[in-house]
């Protein structure tokens, strides 16, 4: 560059040096003005990722800190025990061992009511174990206490969990509550929030009554009085192990006595299971759109260099470093891509307060929206990380141009290798050929496309096998979540089994009824686990419970839950030890199952098999009646001619379909959302795609249209060419993702307990939808093709 | 009298430029016959090119009307236009303009398929034309970049003669050749004008120019004068100093 | 990179290789028995005890159930070892048959690991086999490939070094980029194109030179003005008669020298007139635009014109057409017929009004200057429109023709229509 003097003297000079050094900026400035349409792409992209990425960090991290907060904030215990006992004795012998404990820190206990019942919600029925409290007494409590969140100022009523807050279960109306098989009126007074017994998923539900009807209740004698205890450990992970430990200690000491119990583990995973769900199809979103958002500037970058392979190989002769024509990249795209991802996490706070009351309706705990520095941080780091990568890696071609080669190489933009389709030979017609040639000769497209329809095809099956699974059947998506399914469940009491069983054999209605009854057992070497037992599990109607292996068939054998043999490390065949009512025995190993009910903590027995260890204290039927049956009815006639022998009769079909509707509704807006957002991301693809076509084929298009090709034919080859990679990736990616939905789904579902998932691949819908996603896509590229119009065959002028 | 091929009447074309217009060709009233050899000579600058796009359909006049045979083309829409360039044109261009992605016989096809759906009839006159040219069976598999300039022009010529086009329109189509190779194609030019073809060249160069049977000098976008060599014979020394004596007359 | 694409093949082969033997090795080599099969069998046998010849295998298990006397009770096939000793040589599993809590009997399961193994040993071979062929096409069509890349090109190569010394630059390269001699000949192609570009650059600095004459010497006037301004002031304020003179010398030189420079600078420039014409090429469109300007009182019907390029001055044009349409205002007042018509390389507009025209006699001086026809006499006006019209029409390399019509005075503009030899 001279001396300073030369410069003085020379100003023409210095200004054309200059010029030379900021050229490598304004290549780049000049590439991104020329690509509007990319860079708004990217920028959108960008957004989008972040901020589903920003929502998916801020549900996944902040959400079950959310749950510690008001956990401690309500000094919650991390286990509560329900005993149907309200005696003074009872209450000592608590004291006692609560007291001998180490690991406890505190407790506290007051009377309550409990009883098996259920109530209406959402057009079906939540049923669970009731823990029926007077309103002083829970409001008093000094561990596990409970908040209410609204008052209505009504005296007389009940005070629901604010899960159940919907359209018929709203202040001032009266809801009807089944408590055993007694159905009571209530007018609702207001709701409350609880952390351990806020939902029939914590395996037991709190409801509080104004004092004169829990008076009322109390002298009916429909529920049995209780104490129920929260207990409050030093190390909240031993809750599941404390939990079994005191069950196990109390059954021990008074085996006739009904308990009731959960733990923190359980309740903090249940209560944010469909969170969870969520939060994963909104970070798996996240991801395809980041994904697509970098090969949108994968593809950039390589027409950037294509285009500009002339002028970086000028600026590489004049003495440039690959590094100083890299660096002006990164920065543009890294920091393009850092601007939308702010504006991204802005527009996530803008949505976040809708989701959240999405979110609460389903976890049933109050949760502030607030600013959260980590996500933001972490959304920033990996999408700037991700860019900064793809930029690199693309970018790194430029280290290897050699200037000479480059100045000359500008000039042919590819080089042909072979004929792949001679139009002499050829039997497809002219069009076709033509549109396969230049298939044939952008590979990079292709395999951009490849990867586009791959993803999509993904999200198109799992939104078949959602719509198949979980909008048009529930059954599969039930069986998964639920387990087992019948129309009806009875619960009895041992003295009258085999009265029970004649009755409904002899019931014309009952088509089947086996017994499914659950007890807790406890693993020798690990935690407690709920046995389910069946007297012949041939007759089940879930048979996917058991994924792999068989299920149990004689007195020494079981099926465990898939995820606590894995954490565990058991296999099939092995032997395990287990113990209740104070005897153990071993069993073999036949199977693995999965039932998200109790979190993957659960076995299979035959009966057979858990009476080497104790008596059942209840025994639970499922009964399938025939079509057309009224479930209530029989129900009702069973407690009719059993009385009080009969513990609970559940209508189990509206149970389940109460429950389902939530996630149905839940469903259909992913679906929808999802369907909209890949309707965009492919039209995205494909104008970046068909605009990079057309910008190196004007040469080609011109010739032809000189040559008497029409516009509506070009335009045809142009949407022709990009055909068969998506027609090709589309049934590549739609056979394949048919096959891999199930283990995906399986994978989001491990924590709830599913290993295994069995859903239905509609094989029809999904190849419609695949048909129409090609048709559509080929209606895009069509439409977007639509640009040939403007290439003028005069364009091949001399030069006048 | 000849079969006159295409007419024009006041053919006129403008372009605009930086907000004014820019009127390239004047007023030209022209007519073409069929078996001719047209040349259309000029400075550059003078609207050769723009005259020849605008007779073969490739560019629409801004004023005026073309007339081919009953047809006014010059009100056909872009698509009528494509169709008719296929059928009725073929075309040679300084650039040549063959396409990169596809071997010497598929750019052929290209252009003959579109028109004749029998694809063996259309083998054996693309065989038959690149043998006239003097293209083997191997450089009909090659790549247009694959081959030299010579040759590529000559399957330029192949691909515009492929419909058996009523004119065959060439635009400086030894521009970009070197002297031997330009010879080469100017021959293959005049053998097929010899058979019958017309032909209407664009050209600035001498050499080529004295190939044709009428000269058409062009200046400022207006025809200035025609000249009527007759017939071409290698070496004919009275037919050269005519065209040398109008090119002088016309201001060459 | 074809031997990028060689290595990779090839890394691939060795990776497939190396899985593969690693899952033989560690899949299920141990000869572990299913338990959970082994479990039913015995459980099954158990069950059946009491009529355990009825017993079926559910199992698919080779086992042969004894009782404590070594009586064989139960067998799946034949070719079982049958006796406990038989079944410890060859390493069998041997339970216990319970009923009611006491032994009742044994079951001996039978070891078939050894065909296990056999089988297994088979399949490693039957691996190695199929990687090594691979391994070896690879290899040999990599061979054949860099024949015909390297070894043959390279003997084709062989000819050029000559003719290329020779000077012969016209003969292609005709080499496959693929190959390892690419960009050897592409370096060739190089040369050529930098001395063609070479070539360019010199005619290119040739025109940039007289650009900057041309330049100079307009630059040159100004000093020279001065210079001469100077000396005149000079010359007018001395008495010396001879320093005048030196004066006037240098008046004198200066003039030439401007003289010179303008003779250079404004040598193709015509002088200026006072009205200057400037025709250019207009669509004949715009000709009607110019009449309805021109007849503001819209006593005209303007036909369409006939679609051509003119050589006109738009402003002069305009000019003629308003003097035309003003006259008829002025002298006759009545309709105006306008026809439009192309003629002879010209397009006519020929303005005609319903006053009747002039005298015949008067018609030749029409377009003279000052000339002023007989109906004049009343109306203010100088003579000198149709003089200026004709002039314009004339610099517009076109014509004004005034003569009577069948109803009046009638004026016909010809615009020359461009190109058309005038």
């Amino acid at each position: 560059m001279g001396t300073g003097r030369g410069m003085r003297s020379c100003p023409l000079s210095s200004g054309k040096w200059g010029g030379e050094m900021r050229k490598g900026s304004i290549l780049i400035r000049s590439n991104l003005h020329k690509a509007k349409g990319q860079a708004a792409a990217i920028v959108i992209l960008i957004l989008l990722a972040a901020l589903m990425l920003d929502l998916w960090l801020m549900l996944s991290m902040d959400y079950k800190k959310n749950f510690d907060r008001y956990h401690e904030k309500l000094n919650e215990g991390h286990v509560t025990l329900a005993v149907d006992d309200d005696s003074a004795r009872m209450r000592g012998s608590l004291r006692e061992i609560f007291g001998e404990d180490e690991d406890i820190e505190g407790y506290s206990m007051d009377p309550a009511m409990h009883m098996v019942g259920l109530f209406g919600y959402n057009d079906g029925e939540i049923n669970s174990e009731l823990i029926l409290l007077e309103k002083q007494t829970a409001l008093s409590r000094s561990v596990g206490k409970i908040e209410i969140v609204e008052d209505s100022g009504i005296e007389s009523g009940i005070y629901m969990p604010m899960l159940y807050k919907s359209e018929d279960i709203a202040v001032g109306k009266t809801i009807q509550v089944s408590v055993g098989s007694h159905k009571i009126s209530y007018k609702v007074c207001g709701f409350f929030n609880s952390i351990m017994a806020g939902s029939h998923n914590c395996s037991m539900c709190a409801l509080i009554l104004t004092e004169d009807k829990y008076r009322e209740l109390e002298e009916t004698g429909y529920a049995s009085r209780s104490i129920l205890c929260s207990v409050r450990l030093k190390d909240k992970n031993e809750s599941e192990d404390q939990e079994a430990m005191l069950e196990e200690t109390i059954s021990s000491r008074y085996p006739d006595i009904r308990t009731a119990s959960n733990s923190y583990a359980l309740v903090y995973q249940s209560r944010y299971i469909s969170q969870m769900v969520c939060a994963g199809i909104v970070s798996a979103m996240a991801f395809f759109i980041l994904l697509i958002a970098l090969v949108v500037i994968v593809s950039n970058i390589n027409d950037y260099i294509q285009e500009n392979m002339k002028d970086l190989g000028a600026l590489k002769a004049i003495g440039y470093t690959g590094q100083q024509l890299i660096g002006p990249l990164l920065i543009q795209f890294v920091g393009l891509s850092l601007l939308a991802a702010v504006a991204g996490i802005g527009l996530s706070y803008c949505l976040f307060p809708y989701v959240n009351t999405m979110m609460i309706s389903q976890t049933g705990i109050p949760y502030a929206v607030h600013f959260l520095p980590l996500p933001m941080f972490i959304t920033l780091a990996v999408l700037a990380g991700t860019v900064m990568l793809a930029v690199w890696v693309s970018a790194r071609k430029i280290k290897k141009i050699e200037p000479i080669t480059a100045l000359r190489q500008g000039v042919h933009t590819h080089d042909p290798k072979r004929d792949h389709i001679p139009l002499e030979k050829t039997k497809v017609s002219l069009h076709m050929a033509l549109a396969l040639k230049t298939t044939l000769s952008g590979i990079k497209h292709n395999v951009t496309i490849g990867v586009t329809m791959l993803v999509l095809s993904l999200v198109v099956v799992f939104l078949g096998v959602m719509v198949e699974n979980v909008i048009a059947d529930m059954g599969p998506f039930l069986r998964l979540i639920v387990g087992e399914i019948a129309d009806s469940c009875i619960n009895v009491q041992p003295g009258i089994e085999e009265d029970f069983l004649r009755e409904v054999h002899a019931d014309p209605r009952v088509e089947k009824v086996y017994l499914y009854s659950s007890a807790e057992v406890r693993h020798v070497d690990g935690v407690g686990l709920v046995a389910t037992m069946c007297d012949d599990f041939s007759r089940v109607n879930n048979k996917s419970v058991v994924f792999e292996g068989r299920f149990p068939e004689f007195d020494n054998e079981v099926a465990l839950a898939a995820k606590y043999a894995r954490e565990n490390d058991l296999e099939i065949g092995m032997e395990m030890t287990m113990t209740a009512g104070g005897k153990k025995a071993d069993y073999i190993i036949t199977g693995f199952t999965q039932i998200s009910n109790n979190l993957g903590k659960d076995c299979l027995l035959t009966r057979a098999g858990y009476e080497r260890l104790s008596e059942m204290r209840d025994t639970s039927y499922y009964l399938d009646l025939a079509d057309g049956s009224d479930i209530d009815a029989f129900n009702a006639q069973i407690k009719e001619r059993f009385g009080d022998q009969v513990n609970t009769t559940i209508n189990v079909d509206a149970t389940v379909e109460g429950a389902g509707a939530v996630y149905v509704s839940l469903m259909i807006m992913i679906v929808g959302g999802i369907l909209v957002l890949s309707v965009l991301v492919i039209t995205f693809v494909l104008y970046l795609l068909v605009r990079t076509l057309l910008g190196s084929k004007k040469r080609d298009h011109g010739i032809l249209k000189a040559l008497g090709f029409t516009t509506g034919q070009l335009i045809l080859q142009t949407a022709l060419s990009f055909m068969p990679a998506i027609t090709c990736s589309t049934i590549a990616g739609l056979t394949l993702c048919s096959f891999i939905i199930n283990p995906l789904i399986a994978v989001f579902l491990r924590s709830i307990g599913i290993v295994k998932s069995t859903f239905v691949v509609p094989v029809g819908l999904i190849a419609g939808a695949g048909a129409g996603l090609i048709v559509m896509a080929f209606g895009i590229a069509c439409l977007l093709s639509l640009r040939v119009r403007k290439i003028a065959p005069r364009g091949l002028l001399t030069g006048e | 009298m000849k079969n006159i091929l295409l007419k024009t009447d006041h053919l006129s074309k403008s372009f605009s430029s930086g907000g004014t217009l820019q009127h390239v060709l004047k007023n030209i009233d022209l007519e073409l016959y069929q078996g001719d050899y047209t040349v259309i000579m000029g400075a550059s600058g003078a609207g050769k090119s723009t005259l020849l796009y605008a007779l073969s359909g490739m560019d629409t006049p801004s004023l005026g009307t073309i007339t081919f045979g009953d047809r006014v083309i010059s009100e056909l829409d872009q698509d009528g236009l494509a169709v008719f360039r296929r059928r009725h044109c073929g075309f040679v261009f300084q650039q040549i303009y063959l396409i990169d992605g596809m071997s010497v016989m598929d750019n052929v096809l290209a252009a003959g398929l579109l028109v004749n759906k029998d694809k063996r009839a259309l083998l054996a006159r693309a065989r038959d034309l690149f043998a006239a040219v003097d293209i083997s069976g191997e450089t009909q598999k090659k790549f247009p970049t694959q081959i030299s300039g010579g040759e590529a022009q000559r399957v330029g010529i192949v691909r515009a003669l492929i419909n058996d086009p009523e004119i065959l329109f060439a635009d400086e189509p030894t521009g970009a050749l070197n002297s031997k190779t330009g010879l080469d194609v100017l021959d293959t030019l005049t053998r097929f004008n010899e058979q019958g073809q017309s032909v209407v060249m664009v050209t600035h160069d001498m050499r080529s120019a004295r190939r044709g049977n009428r000269i058409l000098y062009l200046k400022d976008g207006s025809i200035l004068g025609e000249c009527d060599l007759g017939r071409y014979e290698h070496g004919d020394r009275a037919r050269h100093e005519k065209l040398s004596a109008f090119l002088g007359e016309m201001g060459w | 990179m074809r031997r990028r694409t060689v290595w990779i093949l090839l890394a691939c082969i060795a990776a497939v290789e190396i899985l593969s033997f690693f899952f033989m090795l560690t899949g299920k080599t141990d000869g572990s028995q299913d338990t959970v099969l082994v479990n039913k069998a015995l459980q099954s046998v158990q069950r059946d005890w009491a009529a355990i010849e009825s017993h079926e295998d559910q199992t698919g298990l080779d086992y042969v159930v004894l009782d404590l006397e070594g009586t064989v009770l139960f067998k799946t096939r034949p070719g079982l070892r049958e006796s406990l000793n038989e079944a410890v040589m060859y390493r069998d599993t041997i339970l216990d048959i319970q009923a009611d809590g006491t032994v009742v009997g044994k079951l001996i399961l039978y070891n078939d690991s050894v065909q296990a193994f056999r089988a297994w040993k088979q399949g490693i071979m039957l691996i190695l086999a199929a990687a090594v062929c691979v391994q070896y096409a690879v290899c040999a069509g990599y061979l054949v490939y860099v024949d015909r890349i390297v070894i043959k090109p390279f003997h084709r190569l062989e000819g050029f070094a000559e003719r290329v010394a020779g000077g012969d630059l016209d003969v292609p390269l005709e080499m496959d980029r693929q190959n390892l001699f690419g960009p050897f000949t592409e370096s060739f192609d190089i040369m050529r194109s930098e001395l063609k570009r070479a070539r360019q650059a010199e005619a290119r600095a040739n025109g940039e030179k007289k650009e900057l004459v041309a330049k100079l010497s307009h630059d040159i006037r100004t000093p020279v003005a001065s210079i001469k301004a100077v000396a005149e002031v000079g010359a007018a304020l001395t008495d010396n008669e001879r320093v005048r003179e030196d004066h006037m010398r240098i008046i004198r030189k200066a003039d030439q020298i401007d003289a010179l420079i303008t003779d250079l600078f404004t040598a193709t420039l015509e002088e200026l007139q006072q009205l200057p014409v400037t025709p250019q090429d207009i669509e004949s469109g715009e000709i009607g635009d110019l009449l309805r300007n021109a007849d503001y009182l819209q006593r005209a019907k303007i036909p369409p014109v006939p679609a051509c390029i003119l050589y006109a001055d738009r402003l002069r044009l305009q000019q003629v057409f308003d003097n035309i349409f003003n006259n008829s205002y002025k002298y006759a007042d009545t309709e105006i017929e306008v026809m439009v018509y192309r003629e002879e390389g010209c397009l006519a507009v020929s303005i005609e009004d319903y006053g009747g025209g002039v005298s015949e006699g008067e018609v030749p001086f029409l377009k003279e200057k000052f000339r002023r026809g007989g109906q004049a006499e009343h109306v203010e006006g100088a003579g000198l429109g149709l003089y200026i019209s004709d002039h314009f029409m004339r610099e517009m390399k076109g014509g004004l023709d005034v003569r009577n019509g069948a109803h009046g005075l009638r004026v016909t503009v010809l615009i020359g229509q461009s190109g058309k030899g005038f």
